[in-house]
């Protein structure tokens, strides 16, 4: 391991990059080692993991989705039915959803009780909102993947309260579903939206957040 | 102003390094996590429900739970005010969360010194988990939930005992029965399981003029029947 | 006894490191099972394959390989799969019944029997096979694949497996 680095330290100068993202001093107000209850600083970092486990399970989900009408159900059904750790694959990916939402929303309630958002992290505090809007998004277009009963119709309703929307609401959902009613074009832009559009925008402002993590440092309280 | 905290070689393997140590604590949390969420995936089991069905308009959808606090918040805006429940109040929260750091300027961090903003997060906080218990207690009592056994073979049998006595003598099945109402010979084709037994509770759903009566089945029975009729296909 | 003090932050260091590799480990274990075991679940699948009933016994002249084209429904994924192959039955000189796939056993190309040389060739390599399938002339590193046969009544049946 170590000669593999070096072999790689000496062509590619890797050091002064690892020391700039891990070697650094974490306060001790945000040290669980050093004070208990700063076990609330370590929910950003929960978060990512989740969020690596999601991308990690939902890779190797895409391996039997087919996203048609007829093949996106029949597959996820031989994910949960025929296949070896199917059902534990889909269950990870499906309770990761869960956590992630549980976990981003514990970590803005950290961010508010320790005033974090306050200058100067305004800027970060606004991607942190970016973010909980991707986690959403995936929660909701993730939902209409299996194209079961609940899938479909918890989609429609959805979808429709987009309808309500004042002058262009009509617009927006039949954009939103590609037509008047909920189907195979619908699966195909969610299921496109859930695993190309929304990872790039989570890598993006994830990428942002921890730049102005690392520039700002650990908020003090004051 | 900005209070960095400078890195330093020669502070590695203090208590307040970041690598390793407080990385081993990161590490510990992200695998008591994934415990957990392993955990919870076996005993909370994923339900994959009937394949979607566009013509049953009876189904009710619940969102996943976390959604559900909105989903009750919906329901206190009627008519005109529908626009107010899904569109000007996520906009009004969007906006606040947006503009809470240029609301709240003061220097302090000290949340029992920020009374306006701790009341407000405190009072989102609490109407989120309010508004998904009732939503839940509401779900429990409500009277559309059906929840289906498993189908065997001994429910296909008392099914069509069942249908024999109450139903054959409007429906025909199979070439027998009778012919004031639908032949239910490929029902199973048509309509799902939760579908037949939403009409046998409640024959108005197919349509207002129906003569189909009420027929008083226990639940046990009804999904008997609701069997059958979903395996003729 | 006491320990100088940079050396007990370099144990507690190495206590740090070593967990870290620890609890990655775990993680590693815990995720990489169930995702390897995932991804080659159906690798691991047994194929179920039928008898088909490919030529009348009585037809055959010995000695002159007769080209069958069968078909077979495969399950592939969720799926069913209708596949088509086709194969050499050969009746030999002694009554014996092989059959042979078409498939060149160099880089898979479909072989044909020469009538006039009585040897199958292959268009792609110049790969050339005996009537018992087996290689004597160019690339081809083994035997023509032979497939499980039975005679019942007259009629010849394969299953597409290797024998």
């Amino acid at each position: 391991m170590s000669r593999i680095y070096k072999f790689l330290d000496d062509r590619l100068n890797l050091s002064p990059l690892l020391k700039e993202i891990a070697d650094h001093q974490v306060p001790d107000h945000a040290n669980p080692l050093k004070t208990p209850t700063a076990l609330i600083y370590c929910f950003g970092g929960i978060c990512l993991f989740i969020l690596l486990l999601q991308i990690l399970t939902g890779v190797f989900l895409m391996l039997y989705y087919v996203p048609s009408p007829d093949n996106a159900y029949a597959g996820v059904n031989y994910i949960q039915n025929e296949l070896a750790f199917g059902g534990l694959v889909r269950g990870i990916h499906r309770v990761g959803a869960s956590a992630a939402v549980v976990m981003v929303f514990l970590h803005m309630m950290r961010v508010v009780l320790t005033g974090s958002y306050k200058n100067p992290r305004e800027l970060n505090w606004i991607v942190g909102i970016v973010l909980l809007l991707t986690v959403m998004g995936f929660c909701f277009t993730g939902y209409l993947l299996p194209w079961d009963q609940k899938a479909y119709w918890a989609t429609t309703v959805g979808v429709n309260m987009v309808e309500s929307i004042p002058l262009v609401g009509n617009f927006l959902a039949a954009a939103l579903r590609g037509g008047s009613e909920v189907g195979m074009l619908t699966l195909v832009r969610f299921y496109v939206v859930h695993v190309m559009f929304l990872p790039a925008l989570l890598v993006i402002f994830l990428a942002a957040h921890f730049f102005m993590v690392r520039r700002q440092g650990i908020s003090r309280p004051l | 102003m900005m209070n960095r905290d400078a890195p330093s070689a020669t502070q590695a393997g203090n208590p307040g390094s970041f690598y390793p140590n407080h990385l081993f604590v990161e590490s510990l949390a992200a695998l008591a996590v994934f415990a957990a969420t392993v955990l919870a995936a076996y005993v909370w089991q994923v339900p994959l429900e009937e394949m979607a069905d566009p013509g049953d308009t009876t189904y009710v959808p619940r969102p996943e739970w976390y959604f559900l606090f909105y989903f009750q918040l919906l329901k206190y805006f009627e008519g005109p005010l529908v626009v107010v429940g899904t569109f000007f109040l996520p906009l009004l929260t969007l906006t606040l969360l947006i503009l809470l750091p240029f609301l709240d300027t003061s220097p302090t961090t000290d949340i029992r010194k920020r009374p306006c903003a701790a009341a407000l997060s405190l009072a989102g906080v609490v109407a989120v988990v309010a508004l998904t218990a009732l939503s839940v207690v509401e779900d429990e009592s409500h009277v559309d939930k059906i929840v289906l056994p498993p189908i065997t073979e001994e429910q296909i049998t008392a099914g069509r005992e069942i249908f024999n006595k109450f139903c054959m003598l409007c429906h025909a099945i199979d070439g027998k029965g009778g012919f004031m109402a639908p032949d239910l010979t490929q029902i199973g084709s048509r309509a799902n399981r939760a579908y037949i037994e939403r009409v046998i509770i409640n024959p108005q759903i197919v349509s207002q003029t129906t003569i189909m009566s009420v027929i008083p089945l226990s639940d046990a029975e009804r999904h008997e029947v609701s069997a059958f009729l979903s395996r003729k296909k | 006894m006491e320990l100088p003090e940079a050396n007990e932050t370099l144990s507690r260091r190495r206590f740090f490191v070593n967990g870290i590799k620890v609890v990655a480990g775990l993680l590693g274990l815990g995720l990489g099972i169930p995702l390897v075991g995932f991804f080659i679940a159906p690798a691991l699948k047994k194929e179920q394959h039928d008898w088909i009933a490919i030529a009348d016994l009585n037809l055959m002249n010995a000695g002159e390989p007769a080209k069958v084209t069968y078909q077979y429904t495969r399950r592939d994924g969720w799926k069913t799969a209708e596949t088509r192959k086709t194969a050499f039955v050969v009746k030999h000189a002694d009554g014996k019944i092989t059959a042979l796939t078409n498939k060149c056993t160099h880089l898979g190309c479909g072989v044909e029997w020469n009538a006039s040389s009585k040897q199958f060739t292959c268009p792609c390599h110049g790969g050339v096979f005996d009537i018992q399938g087996n290689v004597t002339a160019g690339p081809p590193p083994k035997p023509l694949t032979r497939l499980m046969v039975k005679v019942e009544v007259n009629k010849i049946f394969i299953k597409d497996a290797q024998q």
